[in-house]
């Protein structure tokens, strides 16, 4: 989609979304002082004048003044405003008088709109006012009989208004970022701003989900701090009877025996007479207790029960992702590069089989070589076969690597060096560069495999 | 308290986002930037290869690099913002949870130097503008050393003289200056270009070709780094100086294809190298002229000697051989040490890498002149 349809899209939105908060209140005020209802339909004319006027001053504000645009730009601009009059007409006065000051603002906005950037409707101050005004709206709606029928309608446009707002806000948000003057380098990516939109689109659903289910929602969450607060409680006493425990056991048995003499305060019953024995007891209920806490929670919780529950999560997490796996791999090339996008899961996903491969031949390699026409094939062919070689032999050489990472790698290797980084140069060049290969280019391309193969070769 | 949900379940759901976003913005993401070669020659095009991993399940609505490095790597075309000596760049980015974006610009090495990258700072943020954050400046540490190019130089000097000149253009400016004038056997040091494999299979023992004596003298490239007699230390020219410095990587390219030794001294210095002139051995073979080849690509356009003293300081270092002085400018002074240095039975070459007026040159010595 280009630059100015964006900008068109976008800004009709924006205007969209104006008379989304705008609409309702004014719905309200009609009720109220006219004691008219009308559902949508005063809705309708207001959208016609607005796109109308939006239309017309795209017509009048183009470069080419044809006598067609010229009319068009009167057309557009005439028709929905007369007929909007003419239906207010209809209703009185004072209703025309009344719609006629709500169309001329909306038109006025949707004017200053065209000449201004497409989130100036959306911005600052206005979104909050915009905000309050549907809110009010939407309140009324709820609260008062004579304007409840309303109530859906006004439920409806608050979330398309909120949806515009959300995709208004990221767009600007991108543009904000990099369309300032150090910022500009290489553009706003192909696709970011389709991805951006999608994630909005799910971010919004997503709210409508937990706003349709806020019941559900709400009973959860009352379960869970149930839930915690028992498991507090539960703690709570548990360090409770362990403090008694201890503050027995550093007790002295004249300030026992001064407070609560008939109290015992052994373990046993009826130990608590004797204090010696008695601190005796408590110090090995205490060590024991403490042994038990310890082992539960070092041998049960931490060793078994936490990678237990992570290994679970991982397998779900993991079963999940897979589920969604696709095989992507996207080359997107623009005038100052070259973009190479995959999707490379962790390396436990990966389901690829570990049989043992039988290793190529060269030879085999360099007669398909022959075979191929194409010098750029020829390289592919070349550098890929490399690539396979050192796969097989073991080397850590994955499909997501760039050359420059399977370069890095390589490096390590003694006397490979030399000969790898011509292939890889060369392929670079081809791939990327889209550059066509000299005749000795590809001849010293195959020198330099049958070299790196030899190499690799030694290599344990 | 349905509208009440409404906004506090809206302004969480923003909140949340954000916060996500952003607090896991840089947990598992792996950056990297890094040349597609470690050496390149002026002109060349090269690729500036980024890699950028999101190595979770929470995806990153945008998320840009700023890349500074020098003017001289141009890419990015117009959009890359050149102030003074850099560039630079922001290479902008969304990443789907687990996905990986290999980026590789395309560079052209404008001119020779050591060009690095040093450092680059992440920023990113969540969808709708709420947060960002950038991440701690990441080390990439990525060097490019780009060698200055060769010019066909008799495209460029033509002798000041033509009684003198048509020997030296035959030995400096046409590709095949050798006289062959027999056989001998091969010894450490020798070119293996040189080896006359015809000879070695009739003998079975190495043979090279022999020269004559005045092709087989020894090469000492001289170049003055000053633009100008009586020049700060910073050059004024720096256009003339850099020609001089193509100059002197044609005579190496010239004097590894014939497999002279081969030695090069300078008034100059290297990035990051201390206050001394360079004066380099004298040697043969690939491993030298790459070597020579890293001073000049490394060569600051600042004298660290004035070229009088220094070209005196380095007169008395030759003997049969033949002497290629690179300079802009002459003046009596350096005039006299050549021809001292002339009379230590050596061969003098003097190319003027600027303009002058031909009855100023010396006539006794040989000199180069621009076209």
């Amino acid at each position: 989609m280009n630059e100015k349809k964006r900008e068109a899209i976008l800004k009709i939105m924006s205007i969209t979304a104006m008379f989304l908060c705008v609409y309702p209140i004014t719905s309200i005020v009609r009720i109220f002082f006219f004691k008219e209802g009308r559902g949508f339909l005063d809705g309708l004319f207001y959208l016609a004048a607005i796109y109308g006027t939006f239309a017309a001053v795209t017509y009048i504000m183009r470069k080419d003044c044809t006598k067609k645009n010229a009319i068009l730009a009167h057309l557009f601009l005439v028709i929905p405003i007369l007929t909007s009059l003419v239906y207010f007409f209809y209703y009185g006065i004072s209703s025309m008088i009344f719609g006629t000051f709500i169309t001329a603002i909306l038109c006025f906005l949707a004017i200053r709109s065209y000449f201004k950037k497409y989130h100036y409707l959306i911005d600052g101050v206005k979104i909050y006012v915009g905000i309050v005004m549907i809110l009010l709206a939407l309140t009324f709606s709820l609260y008062f009989e004579e304007f409840k029928y309303l109530k859906n309608q006004f439920y409806i446009f608050t979330f398309i208004y909120a949806f515009f707002v959300l995709i208004i806000k990221n767009q600007s948000n991108l543009d904000g970022i990099f369309s300032k003057r150090f910022d500009k380098a290489s553009g706003i990516p192909k696709r970011m701003r389709s991805y951006n939109i999608r994630k909005i689109l799910v971010f919004f659903l997503l709210i409508v989900v937990i706003y349709y289910f806020r019941d559900g929602l709400i009973v959860t969450l009352r379960t869970l701090g149930n839930l915690l607060t028992s498991v507090l409680k539960s703690l709570w006493n548990f360090i409770k009877i362990i403090m008694e425990k201890l503050y027995w056991l550093f007790d002295t048995e004249e300030i026992n025996n001064s407070n609560s003499p008939e109290m015992g305060y052994g373990i046993i019953e009826g130990g608590g007479q004797n204090s010696i024995l008695n601190t005796v007891f408590n110090v090995i209920f205490f060590l024991a207790l403490a042994f038990a806490v310890y082992k539960i929670s070092t041998l049960l919780i931490i060793n078994e029960f936490i990678p237990f529950l992570k290994n679970a999560f991982k397998c779900i997490f993991q079963k999940i992702i897979n589920l969604f796996q696709k095989v992507e791999y996207k080359e997107e090339k623009t005038y100052y590069y070259t973009d190479s996008i995959e999707r490379v899961l962790p390396s436990d996903i990966s389901k690829k089989s570990k049989e043992k491969k039988k290793m190529p031949d060269i030879n085999k390699a360099l007669r398909q070589v022959e075979k191929i026409q194409n010098p750029k094939e020829k390289i592919k062919h070349l550098y890929g076969f490399v690539l396979k070689y050192m796969y097989i032999k073991g080397m850590d050489i994955k499909k997501s690597y760039s050359t420059g990472e399977i370069y890095k790698k390589v490096r390590e290797i003694e006397q490979l060096d030399k000969p790898f980084s011509e292939i890889t140069s060369v392929y670079d060049r081809v791939k990327y560069g889209d550059k066509m290969p000299e005749i000795n280019q590809v001849d010293e391309t195959k020198s330099n495999t049958v070299k790196s193969i030899n190499i690799i070769k030694k290599t344990k | 308290m349905e509208i009440l949900a409404l906004v506090i379940i809206f302004l969480i759901a923003i909140y949340i986002q954000g916060f996500l976003l952003n607090l896991f913005l840089f947990y598992k993401l792996e950056y990297s930037c890094d040349f597609s070669v470690d050496k390149a020659t002026e002109g060349d095009n090269i690729f500036l290869e980024e890699i950028i991993y999101n190595k979770k399940l929470i995806p990153i609505s945008w998320i840009k690099a700023e890349i500074y490095t020098s003017k001289w790597l141009e890419f990015a075309g117009k959009d890359a913002v050149i102030a003074q000596e850099s560039r630079f760049v922001t290479s902008n980015f969304f990443l789907k949870s687990y996905q990986k974006t290999t980026r590789l610009w395309n560079v052209k090495c404008l001119k020779r130097g050591c060009f690095e990258i040093d450092k680059i700072t992440l920023v990113g943020g969540d969808f709708l503008g709420a947060f960002s954050d950038s991440s701690a400046v990441i080390d990439v540490k990525t060097d490019l050393l780009v060698y200055p190019a060769t010019i066909a130089l008799e495209q460029y000097f033509k002798p000041a003289s033509r009684f003198i000149g048509d020997a030296i253009v035959r030995r400096w400016i046409n590709d095949d200056p050798f006289m062959f004038s027999g056989l001998r056997e091969y010894v450490a040091g020798d070119a293996l270009n040189r080896i006359h494999w015809k000879a070695t299979a009739n003998r079975g023992k190495l043979m090279v070709k022999k020269n004559d004596f005045t092709t087989n003298l020894r090469t000492a490239v001289i170049l003055n780094i000053q633009s100008r007699d009586n020049e700060p230390d910073e050059v004024i020219d720096k256009e003339i100086i850099e020609f001089g410095i193509k100059v002197a990587a044609t005579i190496f390219d010239k004097a590894l294809k014939q497999g002279l030794p081969l030695s090069f001294s300078t008034n100059g210095n290297v990035v990051n190298g201390n206050e001394y002139p360079i004066i380099t051995k004298e040697s043969v073979g690939r491993e030298h002229v790459n070597e020579l080849l890293t001073i000049l690509a490394k060569l600051k356009l600042k004298k660290v000697q004035d070229f009088e003293y220094f070209i005196n300081d380095v007169s008395q270092n030759y003997s049969n051989t033949e002497v290629i002085i690179l300079t802009s400018y002459l003046t009596e002074e350096i005039c006299n040490t050549i021809r001292k240095i002339k009379s230590g039975k050596n061969t003098v070459s003097i190319m003027l890498l600027n303009a002058v007026e031909r009855e100023s040159l010396p006539g006794d010595l040989e000199v180069y002149i621009p076209y």
